[in-house]
């Protein structure tokens, strides 16, 4: 006990050392009576990024962001005596039936015998099927790795994203953000959250450089991860349908490149029309969910009670609402585009499950870390004003720690909640 | 070179989009995932026991499968819309068994009437204020091993006014000879 509670104290302390770090306190002038929270010009022109920041200093802080996460995981896990595998559950536990026997031929899962595996796309299972092939694991530490090496290449996509969008956002922040989100236990346990945030962070950045081809592979790769992957199509068309129009020189490219947009997804229609012979069996079975299309501002207002389980999934909802308008506000329409797709078709069905499908989304994430990065850009003068926001870095980062302590406790509690 | 690729990946969506629109599926699955019309389940009506002529079967009968229909009463059972359905599962060797004959009794709400399928194919019909019971021959050849008698009705009415639940018709038993 004592050991996890050292272990938690250094990854807060981690945490905190890494957001302050950016802005120490430089030229304080006792005579003058105030103290700036940032110092000289040609020191605030030091701390904005550059565009051109390496890409192994990237991979860097990445790696220390994921590190301190998992030593939080071990930490927590040792504290409450379960292993890795004791996380495989709920989803998990679906993916692990499709690692080892495959899609079901006919729905038999549930008391009705409604339910199948065809809800669950086969990116994941396929990935992890060849880890456990390769390294001779078992399938639920196969899914539990498999998540956490994404986990680990997304929060370096995410960096790189944010700054594709935003190249005076701070790195760390960045990095620390996606690795301390309130959600981020759904990057190590074997769902497919992380790799869904690799996948579209990638296709996004494509996007932004104008590698057409690029973009639809990883696109095409996303949209068999998970089926609102498909949502890259609509950022595509935001950023190239009038290019598409005016530039010869691209056209063919950028139509191919939409075309592979849908390739996962398909290949995955096309298997399952040969297989049990309904190519959208994935959307059909949700019924086994009791999961049926309806108006989303009706499930909102239905939804609507001071639970705090479904205060959570309500906050979530309004957050994704809050970041769509804030992208559109400047003028990112792509992702504004894309996170209202992947917003409201999850919303449309129930809004279970909508911490998850909101918190891992990149256009989400980048909203959040801006808005804290722009708080930490203002220029404070008085002394109380810097002890005020040191106090508020160490309850923010506090709190997110002891939240992950939350989430793994109730994860490990099967709380319906969080699945 | 590109636009060999952009023909053929068209030529593939347009394969996928046929295979969407034209599922390959059993009519119990598409009523129950597709359609949404049915509210058994493919696996439950599998797991029926298959009932052997002459079979006499009651509204609480584990061996019929009752799609569109209340939770049964002590006498009866009431249908909720117009098109409700009762399955069936009968062995392959007791089809021969069989006279190619069903009789049917039921309660009506007042003023119904209707028609009277097994498998999708009209069998007899039921009279405007009938008497509750009802027999009517057909061609046994069209029963297989998994078999429903669906009923075609006029008229839907709310129960009471203490009572909100939408009936049409009130199923006793039905005799299979």
């Amino acid at each position: 006990m004592k050991l996890a509670q050292s272990l938690i104290a250094f990854c807060g302390m981690i945490c905190q050392l890494a957001y302050i770090k950016q802005y120490r306190l430089r030229n304080i002038n006792m005579r003058e009576g105030h103290k700036t929270f940032s110092s000289s010009p040609e020191q605030v022109k030091k701390d904005i990024q550059s565009p051109d920041i390496p890409w192994w200093q990237i991979a860097r802080i990445s790696g220390l962001a994921f590190l301190a996460n998992q030593l939080l995981e071990l930490a927590i896990l040792t504290s409450f005596g379960k292993s890795y595998a004791d996380l495989c559950i709920w989803d998990c536990g679906w993916y692990t039936t499709i690692v080892n026997h495959g899609y079901d031929l006919v729905p038999a899962g549930h008391d009705k015998g409604d339910a199948a595996n065809w809800a669950f796309f086969p990116a994941l299972p396929m990935i992890s099927r060849a880890i456990g092939f390769f390294t001779g694991i078992n399938t639920p530490y196969s899914l539990i790795i498999t998540s956490k090496i994404f986990f680990l290449l997304s929060i370096f996509a995410f960096t790189v994203f944010c700054i594709k969008y935003n190249n005076r956002i701070s790195i760390y922040f960045c990095a620390f953000i996606s690795a301390f989100q309130p959600y981020a236990i759904y990057g190590n346990v074997g769902y497919t959250e992380s790799m869904f945030l690799f996948g579209s962070c990638l296709s996004l950045i494509f996007m932004q450089q104008k590698r057409y081809i690029s973009a639809g592979l990883s696109g095409g790769l996303l949209s068999a991860v998970r089926s609102v992957g498909i949502a890259l199509c609509l950022a595509y068309a935001v950023l190239f349908l009038r290019d598409a129009v005016t530039r010869k020189r691209d056209r063919e490219r950028i139509i191919v490149g939409a075309l592979l947009l849908p390739l996962g997804l398909s290949l995955y229609m096309l298997f399952l029309h040969f297989w049990v012979g309904d190519a959208l069996a994935f959307s059909h079975i949700q019924r086994a969910w009791n999961r049926e299309i309806q108006n989303p501002i009706s499930v909102l207002r239905a939804n609507w009670d001071t639970d705090s389980i479904n205060l959570a999934y309500y906050g979530s909802a309004l957050l994704a609402l809050v970041s769509i308008g804030y992208h559109t506000a400047r003028k990112r329409f792509d992702l504004a585009v894309f996170s209202l797709f992947c917003t409201l078709v999850p919303l449309s069905t129930g809004i279970l499950s909508m911490t998850r499908y909101v918190w891992w989304q990149a256009p989400i994430l980048l909203a959040c870390t801006e808005c804290i990065s722009a708080l930490f850009r203002l220029r404070v003068y008085s002394v109380w004003k810097v002890w005020a926001l040191r106090a508020l870095i160490f309850s923010v980062c506090s709190a997110l720690i002891f939240l992950q302590i939350f989430m793994y406790q109730s994860w490990i509690e099967n709380r319906f909640y969080m699945i | 070179m590109m636009k060999a690729v952009i023909f053929v990946i068209f030529i593939y969506y347009v394969c996928i989009a046929y295979i969407i629109k034209n599922p390959d599926v059993s009519e119990s699955y598409a009523a129950y995932y597709i359609s949404r019309t049915s509210e058994l389940t493919p696996m439950e009506i599998e797991r029926l026991a298959p009932i052997s002529p002459p079979a006499h079967e009651n509204h609480l009968s584990s061996r019929l499968g009752f799609d569109g229909w209340h939770k049964p009463e002590q006498t009866h059972i009431w249908a909720k819309r117009v098109n409700p359905k009762i399955f069936f599962r009968l062995e392959r060797k007791n089809t021969r068994l069989l006279n190619g004959k069903i009789i049917l009794d039921y309660i009506p709400i007042r003023g119904q009437s209707g028609k009277i399928y097994i498998n999708g194919k009209q069998v007899g019909f039921l009279p405007e204020n009938g008497s509750g019971h009802t027999e009517f021959e057909f061609d046994k050849n069209i029963l297989m091993e998994t078999n429903y008698i669906s009923f075609e009705l006029d008229k839907i009415a709310i129960a009471s006014d203490v009572d909100p639940r939408s009936i049409s018709l009130a199923f006793n038993s039905v005799i299979l000879e």
